[in-house]
């Protein structure tokens, strides 16, 4: 079989805006929560987001935008975007530099584009807003363009002129873990050689805030001690947008080119737990078979596993779910098996709905490409982790690198 | 009517990447209807969307400059600007009014003769509106093998459609016997079929409510003559006109052709259109009281049996 090898990262996070950025706030623990002005106001419970720096969008109007310089979009490419595609530009733009993937290469029929967002809810809300109070005829042209959750890969496939797959994956908090899986589907079949796989939503309170809505959102307001995975005081997540690339290559592909390997996707897996709208299944059961097929596609045992980047939100039900399917499938309770280390880096970063699954792929080829283990903060409040919680480690030992 | 405060402020917003004089100038057309300003504004929005790229500097232009080409004003740009315009004139640009628009002349025409009242998009300006069989098939409700349309015309409110009897049509088994001949019917139906993509694609336009394409239908046939017979091989040219349209109904004449010669004319072919069943009802109604002003005239009265 084919094998697939991440060649390229691309981070706008909460914890920066660089692989260099994202790399020290992991190794040093440094969080990218904070207050978030739009939840300014006595009638918003929650304080808390994952603060984007050096992007600003405070009107609709492209030209109010504030985006580095290294990105360079013009106001004609920005009048079709939101946020969230221009975070997945700039994600792309990262991770074809670091994989060095020439022009030629980036947009080539064998190469493909998976991406996952929410769509830019703000711009939908504002243009929509227009239609109904003045009509549609006042509406920008591209407002719909900008507004829907294909957005990403209109507008992307647009600017680098993919000539690949080309389609977008909506399975909420999952969409761009499966966009991941699909792309090493993709290559593994023989369709497509290279792979962007794009997670991004929306800074925007439009995209975050209606959580607090079903009480998902933690109410904290102390960055140092909010979201806390796994911790007994957990009481919701915090929300973050986004943006994040992986570029998945095909093996042989990437060797010939002379591209730098950061590590192998071996396999994936996923299953659900057919139980409720919004609450998992309290046993981890759906869970626990996704990593067990993760675990058979890759052919390896759990003891080949050393660590877990846990989806882990923060929020009561959850957790405990993802530590019953860990329990279940790495057998945390018999004595002498040798368990992985598990953290989730939502604490650090938010959970960035749409954007998670590719988010946090990037985090963890980041710790085997640099042999360190993302920790789970240390607040000067620590309080003791939920009984039976993974995240106080039995031992600790680096991520293997791979291949 | 002199601009509100709100409505003062919000050009200011709307034109704030415009030229100060932009701003200043559409004041002076909306308090003073002062018309001397308004090509100004109109160079001011469209300079204000000059790509950055964009070669040529407003100055530059003349009127034979080219929009798309010499300004890279694009077609979503050139929407843009639009949009941009109306906002501060306060005037409507209809789509149609746009077709024509290429160079920096016809801009200062089409402003010329709109701040004078003239019309935009007159006789020169409608294009007539050209429609495959695949276009038609996308707009009406019958569909093949019951199409009877091969091409169609719409120039206002006249159009003309041809369909080519091409021989394997179901109707010919058995119309008739050893002697294909298209039944009349289908004669009819074919210039109904025609008279009601005009309802969809022009008479909409003027309308102002939406029709559905399965909400048209025949509602009557007046001075209907057939002078001709019709065989596989020959074109049947459709011309029709619209006579009236006011909801719920469309009257048209037509006629039909075979190479010139005459095969079938109607005086009087009405359309009804929106919500069938409501137009089922009334006509059911109609009926009724026909029937019972027919039975009213009927009974004999006391003179006639004398």
């Amino acid at each position: 079989m084919r094998r697939v090898v991440v060649t390229g990262l691309g981070f706008v996070t909460s914890i920066g805006n660089s692989k260099a950025q994202v790399l020290e706030s992991l190794r040093e623990v440094k969080t990218g929560i904070g207050l978030f002005d739009e939840f300014a106001g006595a009638d918003v419970p929650v304080k808390l987001a994952g603060i984007i720096k050096d992007f600003a969008f405070p009107t609709i109007d492209p030209e109010d935008w504030t985006i580095p310089a290294e990105y360079k979009l013009t106001r004609a490419h920005l009048r079709s975007m939101g946020p969230n595609a221009v975070f997945g530009y700039a994600a792309v733009q990262q991770a074809a530099a670091e994989a060095g993937l020439p022009p030629d290469l980036i947009s080539h029929p064998r190469t493909g584009l998976l991406c996952a967002s929410a769509g830019s809810m703000w711009l939908m809300y504002e243009h929509y807003q227009v239609m109904m109070t003045r009509g549609v005829q006042k509406c920008q042209p591209l407002s719909m363009v900008a507004s829907i959750p294909g957005t990403l890969n209109i507008n992307l496939g647009a600017l680098y002129k993919i000539k690949g797959s080309s389609w977008g994956l909506i399975s909420a908090c999952a969409s761009s873990a499966h966009a991941t899986g699909s792309a090493l589907d993709l290559i593994r079949m023989g369709r497509q050689d290279v792979v962007f796989c794009v997670g991004a939503e929306d800074n925007s309170k439009f995209t975050g805030l209606p959580f607090a809505g079903i009480r998902a959102l933690s109410t904290g307001t102390d960055p140092r001690l909010t979201p806390c995975a796994f911790d007994k005081k957990r009481d919701g997540f915090v929300f973050t947008g986004g943006g994040a690339t992986l570029v998945l290559e095909e093996l042989e592909h990437a060797k010939q080119r002379g591209a730098n390997i950061l590590a192998e996707i071996v396999g994936w897996g996923e299953s659900s737990d057919g139980y409720n709208i919004m609450a998992p299944d309290p046993t981890g059961d759906g869970l626990a078979r996704a990593m067990r097929n993760a675990l058979d596609d890759s052919k390896l045992n759990p003891a080949d596993i050393d660590y877990i980047n846990a989806h882990a939100t923060s929020t009561p039900p959850g957790d405990i779910a993802e530590i019953g399917a860990i329990k279940t499938v790495f057998g945390a309770t018999t004595e002498g098996k040798k368990l992985p280390y598990v953290s989730s880096t939502k604490s650090l970063t938010g959970h960035g709905l749409c954007l998670a699954g590719a988010m946090e792929a990037a985090f963890t080829v980041l710790a085997i490409s640099e042999k360190f283990t993302p920790s789970p903060r240390t607040s000067p409040n620590s309080t003791p982790p939920a009984p039976g919680s993974p995240s106080s480690p039995s031992r600790s030992t680096p991520p293997r690198a791979t291949p | 009517m002199p601009l509100d405060e709100k409505q003062v402020a919000d050009l200011k917003q709307a034109l704030r990447r415009c030229k100060p004089e932009v701003f200043e100038g559409v004041l002076k057309f909306r308090n003073e209807n002062d018309l001397a300003v308004v090509p100004m504004v109109v160079r001011g929005i469209i300079e204000r969307y000059l790509p950055a790229e964009s070669k040529v500097s407003m100055a530059d232009t003349t009127s034979e400059t080219l929009l798309p080409e010499d300004l890279g004003i694009d077609s979503l740009t050139m929407l843009e600007i639009v949009l941009s315009i109306e906002e501060a004139l306060g005037f409507r640009i209809e789509d149609s009014e746009l077709r024509n628009i290429r160079t920096m002349g016809d801009v200062t025409t089409f402003i010329d003769k709109k701040i004078s009242g003239e019309p935009t998009d007159g006789p020169a300006a409608a294009v007539a509106k050209k429609f495959t069989r695949e276009e038609i098939a996308l707009i009406v409700p019958q569909q093949p093998p019951f199409l009877f349309l091969d091409d169609a015309v719409i120039e206002g409110d006249s159009f003309t459609a041809t369909y080519l009897l091409k021989g394997d049509e179901l109707f010919f088994d058995g119309h008739f016997k050893n002697d294909p001949v298209v039944p009349a019917a289908i004669v009819f139906e074919a210039l109904g079929q025609a008279c009601c993509l005009w309802v969809l694609d022009e008479g909409v336009k003027r309308l102002d409510q939406p029709v559905a394409n399965n909400q048209v239908v025949f509602a009557s046939l007046d001075g209907a003559s057939f002078h001709k017979r019709a065989k596989p091989g020959d074109r049947l040219e459709f011309e029709a006109k619209l006579l009236r349209l006011r909801a719920p109904v469309a009257l048209f004449e037509g006629t039909v052709r075979v190479a010139g010669a005459k095969v079938a004319r109607i005086e009087k072919l009405i359309l009804a259109f929106g919500d069938i069943e409501s137009l089922e009802k009334v006509a059911a109604e109609q009926e009724a009281a026909d029937q019972a002003a027919a039975a009213e005239a009927a009974v004999p009265t006391p003179a006639a049996t004398a």
